[in-house]
């Protein structure tokens, strides 16, 4: 065909540039597992290596190389992108695929090695020169990953690939997440992409957009790692993209046309005669026993199209050679259409490898049949939930409870990321555990010693919260990791569109260090909680204005008032010299005192008044004036006296001397 | 380096003939829904629609900048999830359409046979997937004036930009909710008609477009385009002021109204009349196709700023701003027709990995020119990284509080503070 | 009752300051809860002077972190070692003892209100004496009006940083009161140094040590036997000043101000010693002057710069500090001749327009008004006292409700606080504008007694 001609091209030319490169390698894998009758877990797991000296020489094959680039320039040695949607269900799943360590928390976590190499500054900008490169080939938002996102983990992860230790080549590690991240189709576009046969054979060809996003949970991931052999051989880098799903057999084999659940026809029911009320006219529908029939080319929408085997074989290891492995009890029937297939020596899991044809389609198909009594998942290290207490939108309490099912203890690391909206306060940070066993809750939890903190505060829209706690959790024993914290309000240009839903948190990382049980490194595992939504006081969004205008107001009002008062000096009414207009109003007034015949001084007290210019004040003016003209003395006693005794209690005193003074 | 060499010389190849009648050489396309929430759902699908059918149309997603503020594919509220309908019958899958491989048999293949009558003779083949650019909060009115103007900070990807010349068509789609010469930016802010014609004016000095086809689909679509003022761009709205624009219907199923009136007749027109990228369709017929019965509302043009005003515009291709210049499958017999879609897929897939190259060197220089332009943005993210650079900085062992340390740093404090205390006496004691 | 009785007519001050400081303990042992409760109060406790906060910065101080590398805490550093010393205020011992430290300073506060009261400050100045210096109130009953003020009990059990401000401010101008002028200048450089706006009160306390220095050299000169207050001699206050004894003012500011200088530096370096890094001073004084947390109080700024504009964000900062030192020099100018309203006045500006204003300075204002008690008659008999005591009063009771109508009950938003505390700055400035007016109404009357009590108008 044209396209493997075309991919063919280059690395003939490849070939011819640099004729001594270890030897590239691509293979591919689906490991299948019914998870219980109702779910079934897919991991694809695409990888693919390339040699050094081909990596630093742009020469690429197998190895992606939009994505290759990126990484050189960012000068990352060593990078893991996750997209993660929906929740992996413990309690009836039981231990995460990979031992957690191809999954992130909900939304696009990222975190890489980077050269350290010419100090912070230079790490800050290769940092934002790779998320905002990586946004560009992902179609999702990495490029709001700043320095609000970003922390620097300091126990929680261990760099995977094994570097020769050159001296002096010091690797930062920075860590970055957005929990409000959406992942859909259009990520797992360029993510097929990178692939060689781009989603249009081999497994590959299975990831389907509507069925992936469909999943009860989902995670994308593609870890970058060099892998340097224990011998002198060169070393390799090494890209490993896994997508992960748990489909919902029934729902997912729905026909993708018309996905609503309808009722069946009656005549298709069947029937549970058992029950005593069955009759003609009413059915108990009979409970579906053991085992659904599902078919990879039902399940996936279509079968599988050919096979991508682009590397020569070779047939040292197994699951290099198996393209699909399918873990289900020995007995059950597995019907596989053009795949030659084998059994593992524990005959647990059957291999399949597809054939080489590129049209050939494949599929898998298991009938309906009983199950053999249901097999159980091996136990997850962890149970880990997390949750916001406490109401209101000024304050909260974080609630993290890690249940240890085990019966040894087991040493972990948890770390969490805060946006510097959240503000926890460590000093009421509690760890405390009690045992499972014990049945009343009054028992007192006992605390729980913590071996390390690694606490960076967050600070206000530069720098997020990062809490990185270290303790062991007894056997048996149920944790609870609880602090305070206080919520910001921020400026209303600072909150999203929607910004009653609240913001998410991204999801805590608890790292279960594997040494205890003697598994050394490897044996770690990963257990992500699911993210939180905080929702914090919005003010309102329509009031700029408004605020901007009372306030100043309020102010100006202040303001004007007081330098009223210092810079004018105070003047007695009949002081204030007589303007032409007021000695008019004092003539009109003389005239109709005149006109009533009243009193003389009357009118002059008008004439004062008038006086005043005040307009609206000339009336109390006037009584005042008058007042003052007759027994303003005593008025004015009398008057303090009651001040004075609001003031204080020697009034009649006061009033005596004032009198006779 | 020596791969990228590949496509160019061949797709120039291809694309000589075309070259020779079209005054432009690049086609480029804005599409914009600018509401979020679920009930929008038509305003994505709108976007979409316009979406597939210039890259049904020949224009590569590399030259298509989409913007989505919000998630309707893998909304938990959709009961198709990956998908997003234009119609009811929902036949033709916006999001995501899974290409038919040669091999597949054509039963399966029914959606594109479907998406038009007369399209079953020529089925066009477009590469699959989707390429979203902007989503969910990236989409705000500084984003997309950024885009229209080409302002952005050094490390921005460039499939994010619009690298268009003064050779590009472009075609600018909004589709929202607006009023009287403005439209809402998801709820949140608005950008004016004012806005939009500033916007344009400065592509024009700066020579970022040929010509420019507006399209809107909101209330008083009209108004939007009447500011306008830069040479070659022609307007075309939906609705005239103190008029609604109308959804066209709804899915039960989906649940809320899939597609507006205009969008719905404007695709019915390219998806009937545009079945190859070589018909020789005018704008006027697109104009002319837009009458008050279909749409319920007067749909506008404004075609004046064109030299040669209305007629000129009328006389347009519709496939100047809908296809591609570098169309390949000018004549070309049903026979190869699959293979030529695989062949264009893989031109594709090669032609984009050769721009990605080109960008990261592109980027790779101009990060190391402008690090400190980057730096100086990171400001707050550099203090940020100091604390955690010395690890022992931020240890807190919880130990130490009882420890002699602490000790230590309380009788530090006590005698600091008797310093203070000592200095006040020999303050009081000074007169 | 009788024992009683006797027992305040001869120790008055004994028995007010039990009184205060046996109901604060009360209140704190009877309602355990309550403290906390209070410093949760966005009234009360500020992001500057939180005691929850200074509790986190503790906490970080005490495990070797630079509390002040983080976006929490951002009180005066030495706090820390003072409270580090204080057993942890998790446990009921902790929190009694940390309510003894403050009502302690509560008390000293209103010991420093009593003495400024005594030394008739007020009313009798080098260049001024008022009209109506025998109508100031006793001194006891000052210290009661501080003591039993609300805002102030309520600030007491809620333990916000500000309580020490308050206290040195108090402090420094008591001494002042007393023409001391290096502890004067100490105190007020502490007070500074724990929050930045005390600041502002430098040029009227300066002035109102200069005044009472000249008044106390001229006392001397004019009767050696008299003391230092003028409630003693018979004469009516004004002292005759003798030009050639007066201090030089030159020498005197520069005296103060090297004071000032010196014990900042002072401060500053002791704080060094104790943290890692300078961090510090960004992080205590950048804070209220860029107001980066929006946290609501009842003052004017954080609303307004929740809405704000991000380009006009630092333009209205500047006008906003402007504004408040924009009142600092008029003051001084006008009311030279009595240089402790000057002060009092000083502190109303800074209390309603500080940025993160809280209840506590609100309430320790009004209570230091009751020092101006003499012109109290004037403001009554003139002004809108009573609506602004009524507004102040309504405002108080309507904030909490309102606040949680936005904050919990989801039934109100944002606007209902704004609108309660507008309303509670507009009562304080207009009480503050009250004070002013009465202060030169009386020293008008001292010029123009026939003036008393006739309707004026200002031109």
């Amino acid at each position: 065909m044209k396209l493997s001609f075309l991919l063919a091209l280059p690395t003939t030319l490849l070939t011819l540039l640099t004729p001594t490169l270890a030897s590239p390698e691509y293979n591919e894998h689906l490991h299948l597992i019914p998870l219980s009758n109702e779910y079934l877990y897919a991991g694809f797991n695409f990888t693919s290596t390339t040699s050094q000296s081909a990596y630093r020489a742009n020469n690429y094959r197998y190895f992606p190389r939009s994505l290759g680039q990126i990484l050189q320039y960012s000068r990352a040695s060593e990078l893991h992108l996750r997209f993660a949607l929906g929740r992996w269900d413990e309690e009836t799943w039981g231990a995460r695929p990979r031992h957690g360590r191809r999954e992130g928390g909900t939304g696009v976590e990222l975190w890489a090695w980077i050269d350290a190499e010419g100090g912070t500054e230079a790490v800050e900008e290769r940092w934002s020169a790779l998320v905002n490169s990586l946004s560009g080939l992902f179609c999702a938002s990495l490029n709001f990953i700043d320095g609000t996102k970003t922390i620097r983990p300091v126990l929680s992860f261990d760099s995977e690939g094994t570097s020769r230790s050159t001296a002096g080549s010091k690797q930062l590690l920075l860590h970055g997440t957005l929990a409000n991240e959406v992942v859909c189709t259009e990520n797992l576009t360029p993510f097929l992409k990178l692939l060689p046969c781009k989603g249009k054979a081999g497994i590959s060809s299975l990831l389907d957009g509507h069925k992936v996003f469909d999943a009860n949970w989902q995670t994308m991931s593609i870890d970058v790692r060099p892998i340097c052999p224990a011998s002198d051989a060169e070393c390799m880098i090494e890209v490993q993209q896994t997508a992960d799903v748990v489909l919902d057999l029934e729902r997912s084999m729905r026909p993708r046309d018309d996905p609503i659940p309808r009722p069946q026809p009656i005549a298709e029911i069947e029937c549970d005669e058992g029950k005593h009320y069955h009759g003609g006219d009413t059915c108990y529908p009979k409970r579906k026993q053991g085992a659904k029939r599902w078919s990879l080319s039902k399940v996936f929408g279509s079968p599988v199209i050919g096979s991508c085997h682009l590397s020569e074989r070779n047939d040292g290891e197994a699951e290099e050679k198996w393209d699909i492995s399918l873990e289900v009890p020995s007995e059950h029937i597995v019907e596989a259409s053009a795949m030659q297939d084998s059994l593992t020596s524990d005959d647990q899991i059957r291999l399949y490898r597809l054939s080489e044809s590129r049209t050939q389609r494949s599929d898998l198909s298991l009938p309906h049949q009983y199950e053999s009594g249901s097999r159980l998942r091996p136990q997850p290290a962890l149970y880990a939930t997390r949750q916001i207490t406490g109401h209101g939108q000024e304050r909260g309490g974080m609630h993290a409870v890690l249940r240890n099912p085990h019966p040894y203890a087991q040493q972990i690391i948890y770390l969490e990321t805060l946006p510097w909206f959240l503000r926890p306060y460590m000093h009421t940070l509690k760890v405390n555990h009690r045992f499972n066993s014990t049945e009343d809750k009054s028992a007192r939890p006992v605390d729980v010693f913590l071996e390390k903190i690694f606490y960076t505060p967050a600070i206000d829209r530069s720098r997020a919260t990062k809490v990185e706690v270290m303790f062991t959790i007894p056997p048996e024993s149920t944790v609870e990791l609880t602090y305070d914290f206080e919520k910001a309000v921020l400026r209303y240009t600072e909150y999203p569109p929607d910004a009653n839903r609240g913001f998410d948190i991204a999801a805590a990382v608890i790292r279960v260090l594997g040494s205890i049980k003697g598994l050394g490194r490897e044996g770690d595992s990963y257990i992500r909680t699911t993210s939180l939504l905080l929702p914090l006081p919005t003010p309102d969004f329509s009031m700029p204005y408004n605020v901007i205008i009372l306030t100043s107001t309020v102010i100006a009002l202040g303001f004007g008032s007081i330098f009223n008062l210092l810079v004018r000096r105070f003047v007695l009414v009949e002081e204030i010299p007589k303007g032409p207009l007021a000695g008019l109003v004092a003539r009109v007034k003389v005239g109709l005192g005149k006109l009533r015949g009243g009193k003389g001084e009357w009118a002059e007290g008008a004439g004062g008044a008038g006086g005043a210019g005040g307009a609206g004040g000339a009336g109390s003016a006037n009584r005042a004036h008058e007042d003052a003209a007759a027994d303003g003395e005593a008025r004015r006693a009398g008057q303090t006296g009651v001040n004075g005794r609001v003031g204080e209690g020697k009034d009649g005193l006061t009033n005596v001397e004032r009198k006779d003074r | 380096m020596r791969l990228l060499s590949l496509p160019t010389p061949l797709l120039a190849a291809i694309s000589l003939p075309s070259l020779s009648d079209a005054t432009h050489t690049s086609n480029w396309a804005v599409l914009v829904s600018t509401s979020r929430f679920w009930f929008n759902y038509r305003h994505m699908a709108n976007t979409l629609s316009l979406y597939r059918t210039v890259k049904r149309l020949g224009v590569p997603d590399s030259q298509i900048i989409l913007m989505l503020p919000d998630d309707m594919a893998c909304n938990p509220r959709n009961t198709f999830s990956g998908s997003v309908f234009n119609d009811k019958s929902r036949e033709l899958d916006l999001y995501d359409q899974k290409p038919d491989t040669p091999t597949q048999e054509s039963a399966e293949g029914g959606d594109i046979a479907t998406e038009s009558e007369t399209s079953e003779t020529t089925p066009q083949i477009m590469p699959a997937g989707i390429e979203v650019d902007y989503r969910g909060n990236e989409v705000t009115v500084e984003t997309f004036i950024r885009l229209l103007t080409d302002r952005w900070p050094a490390s921005h990807p460039t499939s994010k930009r619009l690298l268009t010349n003064s050779q590009s068509n472009i075609l600018i789609y909004m589709t929202g909710h607006g009023g009287d010469s403005f439209l809402k930016f998801q709820d949140a802010e608005e950008i004016s008609s004012h806005d939009l014609a500033d916007a344009f004016a400065q592509m024009h000095e700066k020579g970022r477009y040929n010509e420019l086809l507006f399209m809107i689909d909101t209330c008083q679509a009209n108004t939007m385009y009447e500011s306008f003022y830069s040479p070659g761009v022609v307007g075309m709205g939906s609705s005239a002021r103190d008029q609604s624009s109308y959804s066209h219907h709804a899915d039960q199923d989906v649940g809320v109204a899939v597609i507006d009136r205009w969008t719905y007749y404007a695709l019915e027109f390219l998806e009937t009349r545009l079945n190859s990228t070589s018909a020789d369709v005018r704008l006027g017929e697109l104009f002319d196709f837009m009458t008050f019965d279909r749409v319920h509302s007067d749909a506008g043009i404004r075609a004046d700023l064109l030299e040669g005003g209305e007629e000129a515009a009328r006389n347009r291709r519709v496939l100047d701003f809908f296809g591609n210049v570098q169309g390949v499958d000018v004549e070309m017999g049903d026979g190869g027709r699959e293979s030529l879609g695989d062949w264009r897929a893989d031109l594709e897939a090669l032609r984009r990995i050769g721009e990605r190259t080109k960008r990261e060197m592109g980027e790779l220089n101009v990060t190391v020119g402008a690090g400190s332009k980057v730096s100086a943005r990171e400001a707050g993210a550099d203090r940020s990284v100091l604390p955690a650079m010395r690890v022992e900085g931020d240890v807190l062992d919880m130990a130490a509080s009882t420890g002699g340390s602490g000790w230590l740093k309380k009788a530090i404090g006590g005698t600091s503070l008797l310093l203070l205390g000592a200095a006040w006496v020999a303050g009081s004691k000074m007169r | 009752m009788d024992a009683l009785r006797t027992v305040y007519n001869d120790h008055p001050k004994t028995v007010l300051f039990g009184s205060a400081a046996a109901l604060r303990i009360l209140l704190a042992v009877t309602f355990s809860g309550l403290p906390d409760l209070l410093t949760g109060r966005v009234e009360i406790s500020t992001p500057v002077n939180s005691f929850k906060r200074l509790q986190e910065g503790l906490f970080l101080y005490e495990r070797g972190l630079d509390p002040y590398d983080g976006g929490i805490f951002h009180q005066a550093p030495l706090l820390l070692p003072l409270f580090s010393l204080l057993p942890s205020s998790s446990t009921w011992i902790g929190r009694l003892a940390s309510i003894l430290l403050f009502t302690g300073l509560d008390l000293l506060t209103a010991d420093c209100l009593y003495q400024i009261a005594e030394s008739s400050a007020a009313h009798t100045s080098r260049l001024f004496s008022s009209p109506r210096k025998d109508r100031t109130w006793h001194p006891i009953s000052v210290a009661a009006v501080y003591l039993f003020n609300p805002f102030t009990l309520l600030t007491c059990l809620g333990r916000p940083s500000t309580v020490f401000t308050t206290f040195f401010t108090a402090l420094s101008v008591s001494h002042a009161c007393r023409a001391q002028t290096v502890t004067a200048a100490f105190a007020l450089a502490i007070a500074s140094y724990m929050s930045l706006h005390p600041v502002l009160l430098l040029p009227p306390v300066g002035m109102l040590c200069y005044d009472r220095l000249c008044v106390q050299i001229a006392r001397k000169a004019h009767s050696p036997s008299a003391d230092g207050d003028a409630r003693g001699n018979g004469f009516n206050g004004k002292v005759a000043i003798d030009q050639r004894t007066q201090p030089k003012a030159l020498a005197f500011s520069t005296q103060m101000l090297g004071t000032f200088a010196i014990a900042l530096a002072f401060l500053f370096a002791l704080s060094r010693l104790l943290l890692p890094s300078w961090q510090f001073i960004p992080s205590v004084y950048m804070i209220p002057l860029t107001m980066p947390d929006l946290t609501p109080n009842p003052g004017l700024w954080w609303y307004f710069f929740i809405e704000m504009f991000d380009a006009f964000r630092e333009f209205f900062l500047g006008v906003f500090w402007l504004h408040m030192l924009s009142y600092s020099v008029p003051f001084c100018l006008r009311f030279q001749k009595q240089p402790l309203a000057a002060v009092v006045l000083m502190m109303g500006v800074v209390a309603v327009f500080e940025p993160y204003a809280n209840v506590g300075d609100a309430g320790a204002w009004l209570s230091c008004l009751a020092l101006l008690s003499h012109v109290f008659e004037v403001s009554s008999a003139h002004r809108y006292t009573f609506p602004a005591l009524a507004t102040l009063l309504y405002a108080a009771l309507l904030g909490p409700a309102f606040h949680h109508l936005w904050i919990y009950a989801g039934s109100g938003n944002a606007n209902f606080f704004y609108a309660i505390t507008l309303v509670w700055s507009l009562a304080l400035l207009i009480l503050l504008t009250d004070a002013v007016y009465s202060v030169l109404r009386d020293e008008w009357e001292a010029e123009r007694p026939e003036g008393k009590g006739k309707d004026v108008r200002q031109i």
